[in-house]
Formats: structure tokens, C-alpha cells, sequence
């Protein structure tokens, strides 16, 4: 904590230094500000920090300041934070700019600094980060009640929380605001992704914590999956492929086992009429009942045995995690492999 | 036939009469203010509708306010309460070993400090005496996760009622002495079980200067291992009181002699019998000299919460199990579906999971009503709440036996010592609703309120009957509660309101045909019991879905379909009892045979009905 408040310190005193040392000479854009702190040091403090230093001059620029401070958000790595949003929205004088007559409650007052006020809101509405009622209540206070701005942010306070669950497979709890290594984010993937709910998902770790690159394998497998490998026949192909998932904004590769299919397409056309014919309708009823029902992976072109995730995306790694799923898969070992990842595949005949 | 029920009906007034006349021979202590859960009317001072949601339902009338589900004004209350249960949760993790407790016969070590360090015992204690003072709904929260062993449960359950009863009737000298030893676990209190008397007797003589004799036999009791502090209530001509006994304070000539009971389960707490002798002064009186029952009710309804509570937790970690067993165990018709492709699985667990949603969103909406602190009396919305839990931990046990199987009874499974757990516990806490009480009371409020007046022409009653059946039928909307709620959910608020407007109708045509002679129709108050319990799971599921869904909250759209079904359900069922209630000449109400079996069995010595197989020549 004390060596944040230092740092910040430190950097509102370079930008001042640069300020001061360029007045004389000539008017410096405000992008000059931004660009002069090394990219290393392009951090959450240093963006505050800016908008603290332009608070303190308060010049009548804050338009100007605030949509070039917009074009930095991504750089300085503080699109996701609402505390950013909040400070640029601060800067915008308050009361000034709320409309006292008529006319100017009708017409669009102080267009500009609205508009700005917008795109600022936009940014936030596009990174994903949800308001608060503290956010609301600043667009309040510089612009009114009921103004372009204020319906805005009145529309995002409504609308997004409503929208921020939507992907029903995903709990983004889990992921956004925290610092996940890479097999964690595999295995919410992974999660994610297996729909069938008998699935379990295991992680087989290669090195220990001395290791500088963690090594691991993980795996996504259902039982069911199980019985379909184990009803393959001797010599039969199956493929692994890479795939990539986006976990909120984060990439993921991970992996996939098939086959061919050896179902008939899926003929989900429903016979209307109705049948009239109740000769044998116990019998027929128990025998439907005891048939095999087809499962969720057994799909139109493909079939999928697993899933899984790695540390490195590459051949030999994929025969290390087939080896892996071989312990749980003893039919595996009659099976041809084709492993696809990179390059050239690596066919594997047993 | 119809002069023989003439007679049965004359017969029924001449009992009402006598009983009444014997009632009005000794005067009952009244309940005072200090007590929150104690059954009483209102009187009408001010609106009932603004006072008792039961109460104002069953008059036909709506407040809105009861429509906004209480939640935290703030987003931090929340995750400071989510923080504290998560610590809870791992350190009952680590500490508690269910194998373990069964051996010993109590708690280890590790878990009575694990509970001590998460200020377990101090949850009801107020920050003035070094508690926590938790509000309601944090304790629910916490109370969630004790259930994870039933005798964890038990055991932060009985700090908790005697904290709550010496907060509320203690002196201040007691509550300075007891509360913060309480809190810090050195206290290890036990308490008479109130609705178990087993042959127990604990008589209080009276003496000079305040001092009084308590001699007990078989008191029951139920307390921490170890008990050192005691909880009874002692006999005097019928009055009862009730006392605290510490055993560091006893005199040389007192004596407590605790036996302990062998129970199938609940293994890690104490159960069993004391004797006691023990000269004591006005120091171990418990509030005033006479108000026992009240203190005694006080100590049962204040644990019906927690109580709901833990079942939530319990019902919920069943829930996760179930589906990770049923989506995992080959189904009986074919090697290739699972049991959860089954029918009647999802049969099992639908009626599960709709009754724990429907207690869960009662306990909560009640926790959140009290921590409103308005004027708002919860009595008989704190005994429903018992009926549902009880109900809740029924399936429970109904839905592992059906799907788990014979691994239900395998003791190298959990399941067999949760049942045993279960019923134990069943058999010692929460003596459950009393229905008489909850009906009378809502009965009660209802003809002062609406002044009723009984019609005494025949020719008019008969007249009304007409008017009323097809206001029963067809009730028409009043309040347009669905205008308080998600427009999705206006089939449910549709049903709850038709609920409303029945139960009106039929309370008034009660009390026209029967009036006070209603107190000993045993089937028409269960009735309303029933259908006051359908409205205050209507009500908080309405207004949880409602407000899930507005805010955005995760899987809302299934909390609007579960709060549809239920209200569905819950509106036909209540439409089936007042119906029956209803009925025009009286031939199904006043048929006792609700009763009369149970009578018989008691009369002639058990189930005397003859075998099938019996002749007779």
C-alpha cells in the first residue's frame, strides 16, 4: 500500500517535471502526457495518476483530455477497472452543466462534453465492466437527471446486469478480476465445454512446483464416452485436433479425440400423424425402452471420445496425453491414432 | 341419520361450553412484549395487513411492501458474510471427521475450536457482551454450513438459544456473568427438552426470602458434551419458571446427576436424564416467576430458523450428491442411459429441489422481514416455517432411499448416518407446529377485525351459499399483485390472489355456521394452517423470483419457472381444502372422523380391528 502511494508519487512527478519543462516552449497535446511513461511502467497508478495531475491544473480541456485518456485505456492495462471509468468521468465539472430551462432540457446541452461523456460510457458498455450505482450518480451530478448521458448510463445499469449471465455454461465469477494460471483456465474451459453433466475432469501434473514451466495435461471424459471407446474395433482411426474456446476475452486452446461416426444423421423430422395401431403396443413400448438411446457425443459427422487441455500444443505433448488416457481406456491400445496438432500427423499404428 | 347428526352437533356444543367455562376459571400469564415467536392475536390498532402477512392474507388483504423481497442495502454486507462462511467452511472442512464424533461420542477437540474461532458461540451474543450480534440473514448463512454433521449443528444450535433467551429475559447481572463465557465456549450449556416430559418431573417449592427447592427426576435434557450449565423449568402448582442452574455455582447439599442416553444418532451431543436438587435464589430465575411457557416457547421458536436453515445446507450438499450419483449410476432400463435420463428421477428430485427453493426463499424473506426491524409480528410465519422444514428433511431422506438404493444402508456411505442423524434430531428439537394455535389465532384476528356477525336466519345463510360457491369459484382480482412483480410471473401472483379471495369467503362462512364452536373442529383449523402455509411460500417465491430476475441474477429464468409451478400447485392445493371446508350441509366437517380413528386406537388399546381372515360362526 505505502509503495503504491510512493510510486504514484513518483509519477505524478515526472509528468510534472515534463509539463513544466515544456510550457515554456510551446502548448503540449495531451497525448505527449501518456506517451511519455515507459511502456514498463504503463500501469493502473500511472493512468490515476495522469487524470490526478490534470485534476489539480483543471484547465478547460477536459474534453479533449478525457477521449485521448480513452485511447490509452488498453495500453496502460486498465480497460477492465471500474475505478478507471469512474476517475475520467470525474473529471467533468459538476453541476455546470446540468440544464435549468426548458430549452435546454429539450435541446442536447453542452453536446460535446455529452458525447464525450458517451464515448467514455461505450468503452466501459465494450470491455464488459458492469456499473454501479456510484457511476450513475457521478453522470448525475455533472449532467441531471434525464439528459443524453444520464439515459445512457440509466440503459447500462438496466441492461447489463440482465445480459452479464447469459452464457449459462459459464459462471464468469470465477474468471474475470482474477489471476488464473493456464491449467486452472483449461479446466473452467474444459468445464465449460462438456455438456455432458457425468463428465469429470481431471489434471495430471508432469513437474513440481520447482519447475519454472508448470507441465500438465487435462483431461474432460464422461463414462459414457468410456463405453463408446471401448466398443471401437480393433484397427479403428481416431483424430486429435486442436481447437481454441474464448473464455470471456481469454483464448484457450484445447484438444480434441474423434471418430467417425457410425450413426445415421440424426433424423429429427416428427412424424405428425398419429398411431392408430395398438396391436403389441405394450411389448413395442418395452422393447423401445431397453434399445440403446444415442448420447449427446455422438454427433452427425463426428464422435467424441475426449477432451483435454496442455501445456504445449504440439504432437509429441498430444502422445503423452493419449498415453495419459490410455490408463482409463484400455481399448485404446488397438486403436490407429492420427495426431493432427502441427506440421506433418503423426499416424501411430498399434 | 340426519337426527343422529343433529344430536353428534349438540353433543359437540354441550363439550364447547363446558371447556369454555373451564377456561375461564384460571387466569393464563399473558405474553409479553419481549417475546418475537409466541402465538397471540392483534388487536386493531392500526391496520393488521401492515402487521401480519398471514393474517392480513387470510382477511383478503394486501400490503405491497410484503412484495419487495429484504435483501442487503449493500453489495459489501454481502461478500463480508460470503467471506466469513467460506472461512467457515474450510475450517470445518479440515476439522470436522463425522467417523470420528460417532467413536468418540462428541465433538474433537479440533472442532470445538474450529468453531470457537469462527465465533460460533458468540453468533446471538450483542457486541456489548463480546458477540457478534449477527444479524438474520448472516446467521441463516452461517447456520447453512453447520449441518455439514448434524451434531456440529446441534451443539451451536443450544449456545445459540440460551444466548437468545438470556439476551431477551436475563438480567443484567446474568447476561454479564453467562454471555461472555458463552460466547468464548467455556459455558457448555444443556436444556431441558420442553416437549419431552417421558415421566419427568422437576417440582419447585417455594420458600422464604425468594429461595426456592427444585427437586427433578428424569428431566430430560439435551446439551454440549460435558454440560456444565443448565436450563430448566420447574413445577410450581402449575406455574411453570424457569431457571439456569451453573454447575461452578452449586452448593455443597445441590446436586446434578446427568445419566446419558444411548441414541441411534446425534452421537457427539449429550441426551439423557438428569436428577437434580438445588436450593436457588432469585440469581438462577429466569425473567419473572410464572412465565416459563413463554420462555419455553421463546426457546423453541427462536431455533426454527437456524433449524430451517442447516436443513437448506443439508438439502443442498444432497442435492450436488444425488445429481453427481444419479448422472454417474447406469439407469435400471438400459446400460446406456443413466438414472438421471430416468423419468422418475427427475420425478423424485423435481419435487425436491421445488420444496427446498420454496423453504429456502421463506426463511430468508422472514430473516430479512425481522432485520428491518419494522412493526411487524412474525409468529405465525416462524411456525409454518417448522412444518416446511420438517417436510424438507423428510424428502431428504424419502429421495436417497428411492434413488441412492441399497447404499443408503451401507455404513461405509454417509446416507445411513444422516437418517440416523436425522431422526434423532427430529425426536428432541422442534416439537413442531401447533395448528390449533396458528388457526385460532388468524381466526381470531380475523372476527375482530372484520367485526364479524354471525347471520342467524336460515333463510339468509342459504341465500349467501349461492353468492359465495361462485365467488369460490371464480374469485375475481382485487389487488392486481401482479403489477408488484416481473410481468412473468402474473399467472403465479393470479393464483395468490385467488387464494386470498377463497380463504376470506371460506373463514366467513366458518365462522357464520360454526362460530366459537370452530375452536374444536381440529379439521377446518389444519385446513387453514395448510392454506396459510401455501400463501407465505407463494409470497416469498414470487417475490425472490421477481427480484432474481429483475437484477439479473444467475439461472433467473428458472427461478421464474420454479415460482410458477409452485404457485400453481400451491393454489390448486389451498382451492382443494377450501373446498372441502366449504362444504354446503356440513356432512364432511363436521364428520370427526379425522379424529375419531385416533381416538379409538388411544380408547381401546392399540388397532382393534378385526383380522381379514376372521369368521364368526
Amino acid at each position: 500500500m505505502a509503495l503504491a502511494h510512493v510510486s504514484r508519487r513518483v509519477i505524478s512527478n515526472q509528468i510534472r517535471c515534463f509539463a513544466a519543462a515544456n510550457q515554456e516552449t510551446s502548448l503540449v497535446h495531451v497525448e505527449k502526457q501518456f506517451e511519455a511513461i515507459e511502456p514498463e511502467k504503463r500501469d493502473k497508478d500511472a493512468f490515476m495518476a495522469a487524470i490526478a495531475t490534470f485534476k489539480e491544473k483543471r484547465g478547460r480541456t477536459h474534453v479533449e483530455f478525457i477521449n485521448t485518456a480513452l485511447k490509452y485505456v488498453k495500453e496502460y492495462g486498465v480497460h477492465k477497472d471500474i475505478d478507471t471509468y469512474k476517475g475520467l468521468l470525474e473529471v467533468f465539472p459538476k453541476g455546470k452543466m446540468i440544464p435549468q430551462t426548458v430549452f435546454q432540457k429539450v435541446f442536447l446541452h453542452y453536446p460535446q462534453q455529452q458525447n464525450c461523456a458517451v464515448k467514455v460510457l461505450d468503452e466501459m458498455e465494450w470491455h464488459g465492466v458492469q456499473p454501479d450505482k456510484e457511476i450513475h450518480d457521478i453522470v448525475v451530478n455533472a449532467f441531471g437527471e434525464w439528459n443524453f448521458a444520464t439515459k445512457k448510463v440509466k440503459r447500462m445499469l438496466y441492461w447489463m446486469p440482465k445480459l452479464k449471465h447469459s452464457n449459462k455454461y459459464l459462471d464468469r465469477r470465477h474468471v474475470e478480476g482474477k489471476s488464473l494460471s493456464p491449467s486452472e483456465l483449461a479446466g473452467i474451459a474444459l468445464k465449460m465445454m462438456s455438456r455432458d453433466a457425468a463428465s469429470s475432469i481431471s489434471l495430471l501434473k508432469l513437474s513440481d512446483s520447482s519447475d519454472p514451466q508448470q507441465k500438465w495435461l487435462a483431461t474432460s471424459q464422461s463414462p459414457m464416452q468410456q463405453i463408446l471407446i471401448s466398443e471401437l474395433r480393433k484397427g479403428d482411426e481416431v483424430f486429435v485436433d486442436a481447437a481454441k474456446v474464448y473464455l470471456q476475452d481469454r483464448v484457450i486452446p484445447f484438444i480434441t479425440l474423434t471418430g467417425n461416426t457410425k450413426l445415421e444423421p440424426l433424423n429429427e423430422f416428427k412424424n405428425e400423424d398419429m398411431d392408430e395401431d395398438y396391436t403389441n403396443w405394450y411389448a413395442d413400448w418395452q422393447k423401445q425402452r431397453g434399445e440403446a438411446k444415442r448420447s449427446i457425443h455422438e454427433q452427425d459427422h463426428e464422435t467424441i471420445f475426449a477432451m483435454g487441455a496442455m501445456y504445449k500444443d504440439d504432437n509429441a505433448t498430444a502422445i503423452r496425453w493419449i498415453d495419459n488416457l490410455q490408463k482409463t481406456n484400455p481399448n485404446m491400445e488397438n486403436l490407429r491414432f492420427r495426431v493432427r496438432l502441427e506440421g506433418n500427423p503423426i499416424i501411430s499404428r498399434k | 341419520m340426519h337426527r343422529a347428526l343433529i344430536r353428534l352437533q349438540k353433543l359437540h356444543k354441550c363439550n364447547v361450553r363446558c371447556l369454555s367455562d373451564a377456561a375461564k376459571s384460571k387466569e393464563v400469564a399473558g405474553i409479553s412484549e419481549k417475546s418475537k415467536f409466541a402465538i397471540r392475536t392483534l388487536d386493531n390498532t392500526s391496520s393488521i395487513e401492515k402487521r401480519s402477512l398471514s393474517r392480513g392474507f387470510a382477511m383478503n388483504k394486501f400490503e405491497k411492501d410484503f412484495m419487495i423481497y429484504p435483501e442487503y442495502t449493500d453489495s459489501d454486507d454481502v461478500r463480508n458474510i460470503e467471506g466469513f462462511v467460506d472461512v467457515l467452511r474450510k475450517s470445518l472442512e479440515l476439522s470436522v471427521d463425522s467417523k470420528l464424533i460417532e467413536k468418540e461420542g462428541k465433538l474433537a477437540s479440533d472442532t470445538i475450536e474450529a468453531l470457537r474461532s469462527n465465533a460460533i458461540f458468540s453468533l446471538a451474543i450483542g457486541k456489548y457482551f463480546d458477540g457478534i450480534g449477527m444479524c438474520n440473514k448472516d446467521l441463516s448463512k452461517v447456520f447453512e454450513e453447520l449441518s455439514v454433521d448434524w451434531n456440529v449443528y446441534t451443539t451451536s444450535h443450544i449456545s445459540l438459544l440460551v444466548a437468545n433467551i438470556l439476551t431477551i429475559y436475563g438480567s443484567d447481572e446474568q447476561k454479564s456473568k453467562y454471555l461472555g463465557i458463552l460466547g468464548s465456549g467455556k459455558l457448555r450449556p444443556a436444556v431441558a427438552i420442553v416437549k419431552d416430559t417421558n415421566g419427568g418431573v422437576c417440582e419447585q417449592t417455594a420458600g422464604p426470602g425468594g429461595k426456592s427447592m427444585l427437586n427433578g427426576q428424569n428431566i430430560r435434557v439435551m446439551g454440549h458434551h460435558n454440560a456444565n450449565f443448565y436450563v430448566v423449568f420447574g413445577n410450581n402448582n402449575g406455574e411453570k419458571t424457569c431457571f439456569l442452574l451453573d454447575e461452578a455455582e452449586l452448593g455443597t447439599t445441590d446436586k446434578i446427576q446427568f445419566t446419558r442416553d444411548e441414541t441411534i444418532g446425534l452421537k457427539g451431543i449429550d441426551v439423557g436424564r438428569i436428577e437434580l436438587t438445588a436450593l436457588v435464589t432469585d440469581k438462577n430465575l429466569l425473567g419473572t416467576p410464572g412465565h416459563g411457557s413463554e420462555i419455553a416457547s421463546e426457546l423453541v421458536g427462536s431455533g426454527r430458523m437456524p433449524f430451517a436453515a442447516a436443513t437448506i445446507g443439508m438439502a443442498r450438499r444432497a442435492l450436488r450428491e444425488l445429481s453427481i450419483w444419479c448422472n454417474r449410476t447406469p439407469s435400471r432400463q438400459n446400460d446406456r442411459t443413466t438414472l438421471a435420463d430416468d423419468s422418475r428421477s427427475q420425478r423424485i428430485v423435481t419435487e425436491l429441489a421445488l420444496k427446498v427453493y420454496a423453504l429456502e426463499s421463506s426463511l430468508y424473506y422472514l430473516s430479512g422481514l425481522i432485520d428491518e426491524g419494522l412493526s411487524v409480528v412474525v409468529d405465525i410465519e416462524n411456525s409454518l416455517l417448522s412444518i416446511m422444514t420438517r417436510d424438507v428433511l423428510q424428502a431428504v431422506i424419502s429421495a436417497q432411499l428411492e434413488l441412492v438404493g441399497v447404499a443408503a444402508s451401507d455404513a461405509s456411505f454417509p446416507h445411513e448416518k444422516l437418517f440416523r442423524d436425522v431422526t434423532t434430531l427430529l425426536s428432541i428439537i422442534d416439537e413442531g407446529a401447533d395448528v390449533e394455535q396458528i388457526g385460532l389465532a388468524t381466526i381470531a384476528t380475523w372476527a375482530t377485525s372484520t367485526s364479524h356477525k354471525r347471520v342467524v336466519s336460515t333463510l339468509k345463510r342459504w341465500l349467501k351459499n349461492e353468492k359465495e360457491a361462485d365467488e369460490l369459484r371464480n374469485p375475481g382480482l382485487s389487488h392486481y399483485i401482479a403489477e408488484h412483480a416481473h410481468p412473468s410471473l402474473q399467472l403465479a401472483c393470479q393464483e395468490l390472489e385467488f387464494s386470498m379471495s377463497r380463504i376470506n369467503n371460506v373463514v366467513s362462512k366458518l365462522l357464520t355456521s360454526q362460530g366459537k364452536n370452530i375452536e374444536q373442529d381440529y379439521g377446518s383449523l389444519e385446513a387453514l394452517v395448510n392454506v396459510l402455509k401455501n400463501n407465505l411460500v407463494m409470497v416469498s417465491t414470487i417475490s425472490r423470483a421477481s427480484r432474481s430476475y429483475s437484477i439479473g441474477l444467475r439461472n433467473a429464468d428458472i427461478e421464474l419457472a420454479w415460482a410458477t409451478i409452485i404457485c400453481s400447485r400451491l393454489s390448486r392445493a389451498t382451492w382443494f381444502e377450501l373446498d372441502s371446508l366449504s362444504d354446503l350441509f356440513g356432512l364432511v366437517r363436521f364428520n370427526p372422523s379425522l379424529l375419531n380413528a385416533g381416538r379409538a386406537v388411544f380408547d381401546l388399546g392399540g388397532y382393534i380391528i378385526e383380522s381379514p381372515l376372521e369368521k364368526n360362526w
